[in-house]
């Protein structure tokens, strides 16, 4: 008789932390949800960006670094442009469901319909997201940290169900100091692998010369 | 001789005129009651001609997963919720769907596994290199293209897409294996849906609808097993939340549909033949019993329709809904007696007795000749009409003058001789009117065309064509696809011809004409041969030369040492996988499309657009491979047009011989059976004449319609030849009249038919008998007094 009580006692216990738990969780997920809800906003009061980024890759393919350089052009909702600069010159612009590339190596211009291109789709929608700041979206797909609330810095480390998990380890997001636009993105691939973005000079909506739209970029 | 056996059978039933009575009631109670329980066959082979490829086509679909299964597209109603919330109703939904009814659910490719599967796949790729690939390949192992290969590899890194293009530059510096994946991609596309795997499940490229494809255990042509599996999924799509909206997509929506639509038409074709019956009765025979004319033919439908199901199997609704068209037929034979016995009793009837049984024996002659048909349908709607046409002349002749036998005259206007003695119009004026009639719907006639589109025989409500044409724009379903099937009893066999079949098939076709599996899905045999080519050519010097190649151009760009490692790590594939031979992951969807394995064995698909020039050129490689076969729906509606056109042109002169036969011996004269014939000569170029001015395509429905024209058209003749040669007093005239009205009323109802079908079968017998008989009416007593008995004797 003293055993059954004894073991009522343990599951009473066990459920009340368990109760306990989940509210816990309950609420540090209803927090997080407010954080990034909080940064959609702030992002979604972007209507056109410009700025500069530097991307650096450590990657095993190449003996050494290997620095990117170039700017990035955004105007919500749908259009998206990517200049590099160096090493070599290069263009990317989406608009809608189309995707233009140029480079001057060939001085080619390729037209990619993302509605036929399932592949290129799902990189363009990951590419949006990471920069305009829909993480609230990805809360399916990633496990989100909090790893510093001033300025924001964000860790996203991929779930096994996911489709990054094989290929990433985790990326971290830092914004800002006044937190208007992203500082530097880090991915830290499963090879060991890394990119770095660092993002300068970012002006929030001003008018876009219409040039950086245009995919052949003029000598 | 006919008189005395009449004589015999009133006296022997009017002896057991209650028992008689009685049992017609029994037949006919037991027959209403398995009605309800009768099943119909909605298999499209039933009105197919007996043909070898159809069949082999037919049982191809039929055995394979292709026809049963059933489509769910789920969508967002109005604003408010995502992607996760459909993605989360999909899920519902799948979890609920559950066996008896759903088999499988066929599932999207999580985007985690394509990635490994990938993997698998390039790793795969040495078993399906040819001879003639390492070829190709041998001679891009050289220092431009090696330099072109790394140059491009670098400028993808500096890319958006990195990330994954780095996986393939390091496995894959050539693009050799590459070009196979492009070929999987390739295969999926030729499907027809443009669809993206996400979450587990197949999303749309607007991101806004999720597809489930189920496997269901009910075959689409078991009416009650459809309509028990969309009420189950129709039950399961209700749990969902409101704002999910699903359309169903499917050829079970077509079985029910028809069947419901046939059901309707017939009831509304019932109900309205009866209400005009009606009328017919009130205003002309004046009379509650006469009722019983209009009754005998829906009882002798009835129990026939008992009869012929019990010897034929189930029927084809499409034979089903032509019964209100025999209800027309039958009746009329009633209406002459009616009248004959209103005008003179049972002497009158034994007068008209005689013409009637010309009459049935040259209807059931058109209707006999169906029996000649390969088509079974046909041969069911031989046995139908037949039988109903003996049981309802039965009824009229032996069972209603018992009923009906009064010796007062009631109706003295049915005594009149209508080609003695009434003329409307001069006989030569009526024969000229008649001429230029005519004359108009034979130049007419020259523009008439024949439509071979079988989906005249899917009459489907237009909602379930609006669901699959909004699917069709969701998921770029848009292109119709032919198949080339190879058929072998084993797995081995089967994909050695489909080998054999792709290479030919590479000889004619232009490369993304058409999609076949054995380029990346060989058979195990070519696989170990591939694989032993693979491993010679590598270690011939080859590696060493890309080896040496690779560091040599990679230092332009950076390369590090070992960047293509694992390229070269999996080169060799070990001896424990090489007995394996296991197939890729990667392959399931492709598999699952142009392989099929069904009860009577194996089937490998090739896909092609379905163009004529194109399955032209598929029938010249398939005449050459006995194992194969085309699939076509285009193809098939051609064939089956020809075929059911020859059908039709045999069943013609069959009718038309027996027709021309059967008057001859029963009218014993070649003058009156031209005369007998004028009706129907005239109702076959209305028809034809009248369909070509409405703008209509003469079909296979509306063809058997004129046949069914053709007996009653003869009919009014033979009537109307009887009455000018033997001043009957019978009530010929309003007989034949009522008759055509009747059958005229029937005809147009069936104008209101939702079904094609019906509505063609309409439009043939409202133009068919209408001009056949005012042709009987007007022009055979006018031709009979000019020709025959131009001074009024006989």
């Amino acid at each position: 008789m003293r055993r059954v009580k004894i073991r009522v006692l343990i599951l009473m216990i066990l459920f009340m932390h368990i109760f306990v738990l989940s509210g816990i969780c309950k609420e540090a997920n209803s927090n997080l949800i407010n954080d990034l809800r909080i940064i959609e906003e702030k992002m979604s009061s972007i209507t056109t960006l410009s700025t500069q980024f530097i991307e650096e890759k450590n990657l095993s393919l190449f003996g050494q670094k290997l620095t990117i350089k170039g700017y990035l052009f955004l105007r919500n909702p749908s259009s998206f442009a990517w200049h590099i600069s160096s090493p070599l010159r290069q263009r990317i612009i989406l608009k809608d469901n189309v995707v233009m590339q140029w480079d001057e190596d060939t001085n080619q211009i390729q037209k990619i319909n993302l509605t036929s291109n399932p592949s290129f789709n799902i990189i363009a929608n990951q590419m949006k997201r990471w920069v305009s700041g829909s993480y609230l979206s990805l809360i399916d797909e990633y496990d989100i940290e909090v790893i510093q609330s001033s300025p924001m810095k964000l860790k996203f480390i991929p779930f096994k169900n996911s489709m990054a998990f094989k290929m990433i380890k985790n990326i971290v997001i830092l914004f800002q100091k006044n937190e208007k636009y992203i500082d530097t993105i880090d991915i830290l691939e499963t090879n060991g692998d890394s990119t770095k973005f660092h993002f300068l000079e970012t002006l929030i909506n001003i008018k876009l010369d219409p040039q950086v739209w245009k995919v052949k970029a003029s000598d | 001789m006919i008189n005395h056996l009449f004589e015999k059978i009133y006296s022997l039933l009017n002896k057991k005129r209650k028992l008689t009575i009685s049992l017609v009631v029994i037949v006919f109670l037991i027959s209403v009651f398995r009605l309800f329980s009768a099943s119909f066959n909605n298999d499209v082979e039933i009105m197919l001609p007996k043909n070898a490829e159809f069949s082999k086509s037919l049982k191809f679909l039929r055995e394979s997963n292709f026809s049963d299964k059933v489509v769910l597209s789920l969508h967002l109603k109005g604003e408010g919720k995502t992607m996760v919330d459909l993605i989360k109703a999909a899920d519902q939904l799948k979890n609920g769907l559950k066996l008896p009814f759903v088999m499988k659910i066929e599932e999207g490719i999580t985007e985690n596994e394509v990635l490994e599967d990938v993997k698998e796949f390039l790793d795969y790729v040495p078993q399906v290199v040819s001879e003639e690939d390492l070829f190709s390949i041998k001679k891009e192992i050289n220092p431009e293209n090696v330099k072109e290969r790394l140059k491009q590899g670098y400028k993808s890194m500096l890319s958006m897409n990195s990330i994954f293009m780095k996986y393939f530059i390091q496995n894959d510096p050539l693009g050799i294996k590459i070009k196979y994946l492009i070929k999987m991609k390739d295969l999926a596309e030729s499907i027809g849906y443009q669809a993206q795997f996400k979450h587990e499940h197949f999303v749309s490229m607007n991101e806004k609808h999720v597809m489930l494809i189920l496997s269901t255990s009910v075959p689409i042509t078991d009416s009650v097993g459809s309509r028990k599996l969309i009420n189950y999924i129709r039950e399961q799509i209700k749990l969902l939340p409101d704002y999910i909206d699903v359309d169903i997509i499917g050829g079970h929506l077509h079985t029910i549909s028809n069947e419901d639509i046939l059901k309707k038409d017939i009831t509304k074709t019932v109900f309205a033949v009866t209400f005009i019956l009606l009328i017919l009765l009130i205003i002309v025979f004046r009379s509650v019993r006469a009722l019983l004319v209009f009754i005998i033919p829906v009882v002798a439908i009835v129990i026939s329709m008992n009869i012929a199901s019990m010897k034929m199997g189930a029927l084809s609704p499409f034979v089903v809904g032509l019964a209100a068209v025999i209800a027309g037929i039958t009746v009329d034979y009633g209406i002459h007696i009616y009248l004959a016995m209103q005008a003179g009793g049972m002497e009158k009837v034994n007068k008209v007795a005689k013409p009637i049984l010309v009459g049935v024996f040259t209807t059931m002659g058109v209707f006999t000749s169906f029996f000649f048909s390969s088509i079974y349908g046909f041969q069911q709607f031989a046995l139908l009409t037949n039988l109903s046409i003996i049981i309802s002349i039965f009824f009229y002749l032996f069972i209603l003058p018992r009923l009906f036998y009064e010796k007062k005259e009631r109706a003295p206007f049915a005594k009149m001789s209508f080609c003695n003695k009434y003329h409307i119009l001069d006989d030569r004026i009526i024969i000229f009117l008649w001429i230029i009639v005519v004359g108009v719907f034979v130049f007419f006639s020259q523009n008439l065309t024949f439509s071979n589109d079988i989906r005249v025989y899917d009459g489907s409500s237009k909602n379930i064509f609006d669901a699959e044409e909004q699917f069709r724009k969701t998921w770029g379903a848009d292109n119709e696809c032919a198949m080339l099937v190879a058929q072998a009893g084993k797995r081995e066999e089967v994909l050695k011809v489909n080998e054999v079949l792709n290479m030919e098939m590479s000889k004619s076709f232009k490369n993304k004409e058409f999609s076949n599996i054995a380029s990346v899905y060989p058979s195990k045999e070519t696989r170990v041969e591939n694989l032993l080519q693979w491993d010679l050519f590598w270690k011939n010097k080859h590696e060493e030369e890309l080896k040496i190649l690779l560091r040599e151009q990679g230092n332009d760009y950076g390369y590090s040492e070992d960047a293509f490692k694992p390229f070269f790590d999996s080169l060799y594939i070990s001896q424990e996988e090489d007995t394996k031979l296991a197939d890729p992951k990667l392959l399931d969807q492709a598999k699952k499309r142009f392989f099929q394995k069904t009860k009577s064995g194996y089937y490998a698909i090739t896909y092609f657009p379905d163009k004529k020039v194109l399955v032209d050129k598929a029938r010249k490689i398939s005449s050459k491979m006995a194992d194969t076969f085309i699939i076509s729906r285009n193809s098939m509606a051609k064939s089956i047009s020809e075929s059911a056109g020859q059908e039709v042109k045999k069943l013609s002169w069959i009718a038309g011989l027996l027709i021309v036969i059967l008057t001859i011996l029963l009218l014993k004269s070649i003058r009156l059976t031209l005369l007998a014939l004028l009706p129907v000569v005239t109702s076959i170029f209305m028809i034809i004449g009248g369909f070509s001015l409405l703008g209509y395509s003469l079909n296979a429905p509306s063809m058997i319609a004129v046949l069914v024209v053709v007996g009653l058209c003869i009919d009014y003749g033979v009537f109307m030849v009887y009455d000018c040669k033997f001043k009957l007093e019978a009530g010929t005239f309003l007989a034949v009249t009522l008759s055509a009205a009747t059958t005229i009323a029937g005809g147009s109802v069936l104008l209101l038919a939702t079904h094609p079908v019906l509505f063609y079968v309409g439009v043939t017998m409202a133009i068919g008998i209408f001009s056949g008989y005012l042709t009987a009416a007007f022009v055979v007593p006018a031709c009979y007094r000019l020709w025959i008995s131009p001074g009024g004797s006989q």
